[in-house]
């Protein structure tokens, strides 16, 4: 059958393209994702893939030619047109460009000029999954449909309003990595399909904005010591953070709370649940410290440790994995000390996460001279629906005051 | 104090409780006097009543409906045994000229008070035009009601309201139901809404509409299907209950309708439209007919393949519930 090929949308708000090269010439047969044609936008040449296996009929657009995105820019003869594909109407017995008059008479029925989308590619779905996705305020073109035929089921609206879909646009379709000779494959199970999944969810459905920043944290260095030898228990970095989060959480909450995307609304939680990522064989597990809030730091500690503990041995229960309201992660714990940032991803729902480095020595300038410094670099990476970038450094530099002056604690 | 009757039993009481509480109310049609009915209906009615009151007639539907209308116009409340709903075809004209049209054509000013008594559906292998279920022309048709029983006690409610009604009464009992189902039947005068549906059952998952000896087929379908099912029984089919029915609808999302009647612009086809009109957004699942089939109802060797069963009313519903939404 006859396939009409379009000049695609390839993004960036791309309206027309500039015709670069051909690769092939009316009459070649060409296999499917074999070079069609390069065209140049505004920002790139890209090269065009053949979308079906066939015989080229017809090229359309010389090089140096400027063409709507939407135009026909090859017409196929093929077996297997593209899954979804819009059939050329009548396309066996008609000619390929009808005369002029004929174009002019022809009737809506068969010319179809109205048709927005061919039926056997628009959406199926029963009135009540629509009336269900009507009220998600989900754009049911969007969600990829499991039931018969495609049909977009309730179970999949639900799935989508939870993030758990991972093609969620209909411009790309995913294609598959060539099998090919010496390559191995492991399917992802377990933790990992988790983690991918959550991940997945939370670049979906997080605009990610991120923020770093430096602090002199030698004074901090220097309370742990002295509280160690003090109270004569481990005191942890990653719970000194916990516990200097707490007044900056109390004076931003907005970093604590999380979105609910199946209701669009803002969630303010009760108290401070510090998740932290704890590294295991398997992957990252995220134990929840509850109440940091009403915790002094030697309890936030001993937790971290024993929750930790747990999370290694893969013993920690799931209780003790819920209920965050906003993640610290230590990306400098491990491997070597020169780590200074890196892009966090959200732990969907909630808004924020912050990293933390190493505590290592770095030239600051202090008074106009260069001194050496003990530096803790944060890294921060939050929801941009609700938390805008000052919003972000207000509450970092409450989180920094403390880390620098860490007596300012009991005045707040 | 109720006695258990079968649905033919309910009619004679009916009627005869009717003529001792309204002088005016005459009976009239054939063989409904010394005979007592073609089915028992008006069994000594005659001999109690006398031939004033139960009026033997010759065989002749559309002079009998004329002579109904005029009774009515005179100030009577004439009951009207048409013997079979096929052979009321005859009648067709005086009933659309005049019987279903007098109120509205006078602004209302004249009142023709007819209940038509007739006898439809199949089941029990009589003679050709015996078994029609032809309730969507009298559906189609403004200015009547139509009305349908399934049980002894309805028929009982409802045909003592019919007779008391003011507007034309189409009153359809099932031939199969007549000997085949019984009930309790208060003794006490009682009347039933004439335009009002009744859960047969109460369930969340399928909404099944239905009327006459299709009730019972639907119940023991429901019985062998592992859902929570609604049975809704019309008993007006003219005109419809609609606000019971959308509200289980839009409860379950899902319906099957079973009826007797044929399938092309049968009455499932006019329920189908309320519900699409008014409950689209609810359903989860096409709805689906379980109907008799495009032909004339045939004759009794293969009436059983006719007839709407158990077996189709529960294919039906299970397609219905796992229908993927």
């Amino acid at each position: 059958m006859r396939y009409e090929f379009q000049l695609p949308d390839i993004g960036e708000g791309l309206t027309e393209a500039v015709i670069a090269s051909w690769s092939v010439a009316a009459g070649d047969t060409i296999n499917e994702d074999d070079a069609l044609c390069a065209i140049e936008t505004d920002k790139a040449l890209v090269e065009i893939t053949a979308p079906c296996t066939g015989m080229v009929v017809e090229i359309n657009g010389a090089p140096g030619e400027t063409l709507p995105v939407g135009t026909v820019i090859a017409v196929f003869e093929t077996e297997k047109p593209p899954i979804g594909a819009k059939i050329a109407p009548h396309a066996a017995a008609a000619p390929s460009k009808p005369p002029e008059e004929a174009r002019s008479e022809a009737t809506p029925i068969a010319a179809a000029p109205f048709a927005a989308k061919a039926w056997s590619t628009a959406v199926r779905a029963t009135p009540a999954t629509r009336k269900l996705a009507r009220e998600k305020g989900i754009d049911l073109e969007t969600v990829t449909g499991t039931g018969p035929g495609g049909r977009v089921l309730q179970s999949d609206v639900a799935r989508f309003a939870a993030g758990g879909q991972a093609g969620t646009g209909n411009r790309f379709s995913l294609a598959p990595i060539a099998h090919e000779p010496g390559q191995t494959r492991r399917p992802l199970t377990g933790l990992g399909k988790v983690i991918a999944d959550q991940m997945v969810r939370s670049v979906t459905m997080i605009p990610h904005a991120a923020s770093a920043y430096r602090c002199e944290a030698s004074r901090f260095v220097a309370l742990r010591k002295q509280l160690q030898e003090r109270l004569g228990v481990r005191i942890s970095f990653t719970a000194m953070v916990m516990k200097a989060m707490v007044p900056a959480l109390q004076k931003y909450p907005a970093f604590n709370y999380s979105f609910d995307d199946t209701t669009n609304e803002i969630v303010i939680p009760p108290s401070i649940n510090i998740g932290f990522a704890a590294h295991t064989d398997d992957g990252l597990i995220v134990p929840v410290v509850k109440n940091c809030e009403a915790k002094s730091l030697a309890e936030i500690s001993a937790e971290v440790d024993r929750l930790a503990e747990q999370a290694r041995t893969r013993q920690i229960s799931v209780e003790n994995l819920r209920g965050g309201t906003i993640t610290l992660s230590n990306v400098g714990s491990h491997g070597r000390v020169e780590i200074t940032g890196g892009r966090l991803i959200v732990n969907h729902p909630q808004a924020a996460i912050i990293g933390i480095s190493r505590i290592r020595p770095f030239p600051i300038v202090r008074d106009g001279q260069v001194v050496v410094g003990q530096c803790l670099d944060i890294n921060t990476s939050y929801d941009h629906r609700i938390i805008d970038g000052i919003a972000a450094n207000l509450f970092i530099e409450r989180l920094v005051d403390v880390i620098e002056e860490p007596g300012i604690m009991l005045g707040l | 104090m109720a006695d258990d009757m079968n649905l033919i039993g309910a009619i004679n009481h009916a009627l005869r409780n009717e003529l001792q509480n309204n002088e005016r109310l005459r009976i009239l049609g054939y063989d409904i006097g010394p005979v007592g009915g073609m089915f028992r209906a008006t069994e000594r009615l005659f001999e109690d009543f006398g031939e004033d009151r139960i009026i033997d007639t010759p065989l002749t539907e559309n002079g009998l409906m004329g002579m109904a209308v005029g009774m009515a116009i005179a100030g009577d409340r004439p009951v009207l045994e048409m013997q079979f709903l096929g052979f009321m075809y005859n009648a067709w004209g005086q009933l659309v000229y005049h019987l279903s049209n007098l109120h509205q054509k006078t602004g209302g000013a004249m009142k023709v008070p007819v209940t038509i008594r007739t006898v439809f559906g199949g089941g029990i292998k009589p003679l050709p035009f015996h078994s029609e279920s032809t309730e969507a022309w009298l559906m189609h048709l403004p200015g009547i009601r139509v009305v349908c029983p399934s049980t002894p006690y309805h028929a009982k409610g409802l045909l003592l309201a019919a007779m008391r009604s003011d507007d034309p009464v189409v009153f359809l009992e099932h031939a199969k139901l007549y000997r085949s189902i019984r009930g309790p039947v208060p003794e006490e005068d009682y009347v039933l809404p004439l335009d009002k549906c009744r859960h047969v059952s109460r369930g969340t998952d399928l909404t099944v509409l239905t009327w006459g000896a299709m009730v019972h087929v639907s119940s023991a379908a429901a019985e062998k299907v592992d859902a929570s099912i609604e049975i809704i029984d019309l008993c007006s089919l003219a005109p419809i209950d609609v606000e019971p029915i959308l509200e289980s609808v839009k409860k379950t999302g899902r319906c099957v309708i079973v009826h007797e009647a044929r399938r092309t612009a049968g009455p499932a086809a006019e329920l189908i439209a309320l519900i699409n009109e008014y409950a689209l957004e609810w359903l989860k699942a096409p709805i689906k007919r379980v109907t008799g089939f495009d032909v004339t109802f045939p004759d009794t060797s293969t009436e059983e393949f006719y007839l709407p069963g158990e077996t189709r009313a529960t294919a039906a519903f299970q397609a219905v519930l796992d229908f993927a939404f």
